[in-house]
Formats: structure tokens, sequence, C-alpha cells
């Protein structure tokens, strides 16, 4: 085998080996029949009554001396084809002039001034890149547009469309309301390297981040331009089934509104957050101790042992830990252990401070 | 795997079943296999896998004379691979993505680079040539079976891979960055 074979091996090994196929692929694989058998149907119900109003017509031909009505009659007596017949057109409003509409094949677009660059050439499978748009070149690149950053001219800029295929925090994607901003400038980030604007957001079931950088002399035309771009934005959504509205009723709790606002508790009151206990709760950080906070419309059943006021609130000690009652939902708090942490935490409830922190913060924050 | 007796184009519930217990047992590789033949496109090597699948679905146990799904649905794949990316050839084949010269020079893992170049050169390959390098290579098939998978002959198979290798050599020979000449409707 030559090193061209080695390597060409050895390359595709390396590149697939992370790839896992959509987890609902059942699913579509299911809607995909249906949607065949459904067509196949159609077809065979369309060659029937063809079938059935030509055979009229050949007889009338074959007879002797028949002859067939002129075209006009037969047109006339032809009822109009009912509105559920026509084909329906939804209105998509064009890209404005001078702007062209970038399609990915799957519904989602982005439109963006003619003389800008747009690459959809995604060398990374989990985030995938949908678009790189930039005033220069924009080579394909691997999680960020390094090249094109390193070219980027100082009245220039580049900014990135990232969608993950799958979140473990979606409470962290707010939904896309209004319009879209560019969001705060941070980091520097660790693929980009330098600080960027960034913004994330859920469209459609899907999650997306915006990651834009201008050079030193951009003008503010410039920046208002991107927003439009931004704002041109049009997300195919996923079936209603698969949105973290039904996967909430489902009772994956960490899709619910419930988990964005503790999301945000433990952000305004200082506790880290450690990411998912899978689907239940969020394992929050407070000193050495990790516990997993979650919320339920009801108390459950579980009688508390004995309860003392924390910042005004009435917190109870159950069985399992703590638990409070706030903006009508009972919120829990439960020693859980996490394997993220670093230094290494181990189960137990938050230290008094961070107990006080989180009441307050738990009761300043609306839902 | 045992589908059980059914009529084409009828899936009693335990064939659906048991078609489902496939597709969760074996369709990461299937997805790997559909994500290099589509040359590391994830949508299209989503809607290839999907296809595929609904088309194995819908042909039953009268598709599959081996007992198990798994050939038929294979050969699906590489024949809808190569019908689909004969049709989207139309649009003209694109020049190889440029690629990032200063950091292919200073990245001591330069064999990441070379991967990065090599797997961007196998998806510019027309669909014919690819579908034979990635079950040549990545399924470490011999040439007879792979010329079955794609119902042609020893022969064919052997010349599509000697025109891959040597289009590959030619592609990743080239300077990084520069980009290749343009050409339209290349022959497989």
């Amino acid at each position: 085998m030559t090193d061209l074979e080695t390597d060409l091996r050895e390359a595709m090994i390396a590149t697939v080996a992370d790839a896992r196929p959509p987890h609902d692929l059942m699913e579509r694989v299911r809607q995909r029949r249906r949607r065949g058998r459904a067509r196949r149907l159609t077809a065979t119900a369309a060659c029937g009554a063809l079938i059935v109003a030509a055979v009229p017509v050949g007889l009338a031909l074959l007879r002797p001396g028949g002859h067939r009505e002129p075209v006009g009659a037969t047109t006339t007596s032809t009822p109009a084809p009912s509105r559920q017949s026509q084909p329906t057109h939804r209105y998509v409003r064009p890209p404005p002039r001078g702007w062209i509409r970038h399609r990915d094949g799957a519904g989602d677009y982005i439109d963006a001034p003619a003389g800008w660059h747009v690459s959809t050439v995604s060398t990374l499978l989990e985030p995938v890149v949908r678009w790189v748009i930039g005033t220069g070149p924009v080579p394909g690149s691997g999680c960020a547009p390094r090249a094109a950053l390193r070219r980027l001219p100082a009245a220039g800029m580049l900014f990135q469309v990232i969608e993950y295929s799958g979140v473990n925090e979606p409470y962290s994607f707010p939904p896309r309301h209004g319009r879209l901003t560019l969001g705060p400038i941070g980091g520097p980030y660790e693929c980009w390297g330098v600080k960027t604007h960034l913004v994330v957001f859920q469209d459609g079931g899907r999650y997306f981040q915006v990651q834009t950088v201008f050079g030193a002399r951009a003008p503010d035309s410039l920046r208002a331009q991107v927003t439009r771009s931004l704002n041109t934005l049009h997300i195919a959504p996923i079936p209603a089934n698969m949105r973290p509205a039904a996967l909430c009723r489902a009772g994956l709790w960490t899709y619910c509104p419930q988990a964005v606002w503790v999301s945000r508790v433990l952000n305004k009151a200082h506790v880290l957050d450690l990411g998912n206990q899978g689907t239940r709760a969020i394992v929050g950080q407070a000193g050495r101790r990790s516990f997993a906070v979650l919320t339920t419309r009801r108390r459950g059943g579980l009688s508390a042992i004995r309860c003392r006021s924390v910042s005004g609130t009435r917190v109870c000690k159950t069985r399992r830990g703590l638990v409070l009652r706030v903006h009508g939902l009972w919120l829990w708090l439960e020693p859980a252990r996490s394997a993220y942490s670093t230094p290494p935490t181990g189960p137990g409830l938050p230290t008094r401070p961070a107990l006080r922190r989180l009441v307050a913060a738990a009761r300043v924050l609306p839902i | 795997m045992d589908f059980g007796p059914e009529r084409p184009g009828q899936a009693t519930g335990d064939a659906a079943d048991s078609f489902e217990d496939f597709v969760r047992g074996r369709s990461t590789q299937l997805f790997q296999l559909a994500l290099l033949l589509s040359g590391q496109n994830q949508a299209d090597a989503e809607d290839l896998l999907q296809v595929a699948l609904e088309r194995a679905w819908r042909r039953g146990a009268a598709g599959y004379r081996e007992g198990s799904p798994e050939p038929y649905v294979r050969r699906i794949l590489v024949n809808a691979s190569i019908d689909r990316w004969r049709w989207l050839r139309r649009r003209g084949e694109e020049p190889l993505p440029d690629s990032d010269p200063g950091r292919l020079a200073a990245d001591p893992a330069g064999m990441v680079a070379r991967r990065d170049l090599l797997m961007r050169s196998l998806a510019m390959l027309p669909p014919r040539q690819r579908a034979v390098l990635v079950l040549r290579y990545w399924e470490d098939r011999s040439e007879a079976e792979v010329a079955a998978i794609m119902g042609c002959s020893v022969g064919t198979v052997k010349s599509q891979a000697s025109r891959g290798l040597a289009r590959l050599r030619q592609l990743t020979g080239a300077l990084p960055g520069q980009p290749v000449a343009r050409r339209r409707g290349s022959r497989d």
C-alpha cells in the first residue's frame, strides 16, 4: 500500500470517527416514508382519474359516426378548480436591492450585500459552520475563520453563523425575539483567539451562535449593514414535536422555561453552573460542594423536617435536600455529583452565604 | 436478524420493530459511510441515509435476500450518492476551498493539515471514484466486494480506484492555498 493510500485510510477514519447520525433518524425515516406513501397514493389516484375520464372519450371516438364535442363546450362545463387544489405559495420577501440571498439547500438563507464574500464550507461536524461572511475573502476554516481574520482590513468585518445540532444546555440559548443584535463584545474566544461580538439564540427549535469582528476603522454604516444582514437570517423550523416546548411537555425539564430561569438565578447568585444532571436538573457549584437545582409545580408529597427563614423566604429541609416556594414553583436543591468540576467537588448543599444569594436571586428574578 | 415474512411494501409490526433495531444498531456506521460518500457534507449525508433506509424499509424483505438489510442499504447508499452527485454535478466543479498556508507551514501537527487537505480533495472527486476509494480503504473491502456493491466489474473498480488515487495525488500535490483549475462536466 502506498503512502497516499495509508494516509487516505487514516484521514477517513479520523474524520468520521466521531460522526453520529441525528438522534431522531428513525423518526425522519418514518416521516419520509409517510410522505412517499402519500405521494404515491396521489399519483395513483390521478392516474385512475385520468383513465376514468379518458375511457368515455375514447369510446365516443370509436363509436361509428361519433364526434367530439367542441373543446369549448367541455371546458365551459368544467367546474372551476377548488381553492384547495390550487398550489399555495407563501410570500417570501425578496432580498434588498443589490443584495444576494445565500441558501444552504435545507431551507435556511441569509441575505448579504453583493460585494461581500460568503462561504458555507464547514470542516466541523459539530457545531456546523453555516455561513462565514466577510467584506474580504473567507477561505474554508475550522471552528473560526482564522485565515480571513488575519487578512481582515481595518475597515472590514467578518462574521460567522454556526449551528449546534444538539445542545446540552438549551436554556442558555434565548428564543429569537424581535430584532437580532450583534451581541456584547467578549472573549478572547477559544477558536477565534480575539475578542468578538457574540450572540446566541434559538429559532424554530434550533440553536445558533453568531460571532462578529470588525476592523479597527470599520464605519458605523458597516455595523448597521451586518445587523441588517443578520436579521434576514431565515431558519427552517424543525418539526413541532422536536421543539423545546414539546420536549418540555414530554418531561425533559432542561428544555422548559423554568430551566432558563434557574440558569439566570445561578448566574445572578454567582453560583457556578456545572451543566446538566441529565434532563432533570442543572448542577450548581458553590465552594467545593455541588448540588442539583430544579423546579416542580407541586411539592411532590415530601414532608419537610424543619424550616427556617433565609433572606425573608421560608426554606425547608427535606430528606433529599432543601426546598422553597418562589413565583408559584417549588425550587429544589439536592446534593449531586458532577464529573465536570475542576477542582473536584463533592455532593453537598450550598453554604449559607451561597444559599442566601440563591434565595435572593430567585426572589428578584421573574420567570 | 430476522425480519419475518412480509409482503413487499407492507411492514408488519414485528418487521418494523426489527428494522428499528437494525437502524439503532447500525446507523452510526452507515452514517459515517454516507458522510464520506457525500464529501463530508452533513446535510447531504443525513439525506442520503434517510433515502437509503426509507427505500430499504419500503421494499421490506423482498429487497434483501441475505437476511440482514445492511448490504442492501449499503448498496442503495452508494448508488444514491452516485446518482445524486451526477445530478448535482451540473453545477460544475467547485475550486478546492482555499486553505490556510500560514497555518500549514507553522503548525507542528502537519498531519492534521494533510488530512484536512486529503479529505477536501476526496470530496472533489467524481462520486464513483470517491465511492470506490471509500469502500476500498475505509471499509477495507476487496475489489470483488466493491464491484458487487457497486454493480460493476472488477476491472472498473480497479480503473476507478487508480484514477481516483491519481487525481488525489494531483490535488494534494498542489501548493496549499492554490485553487485547482475550474473544470466543468468532468467525467467519472
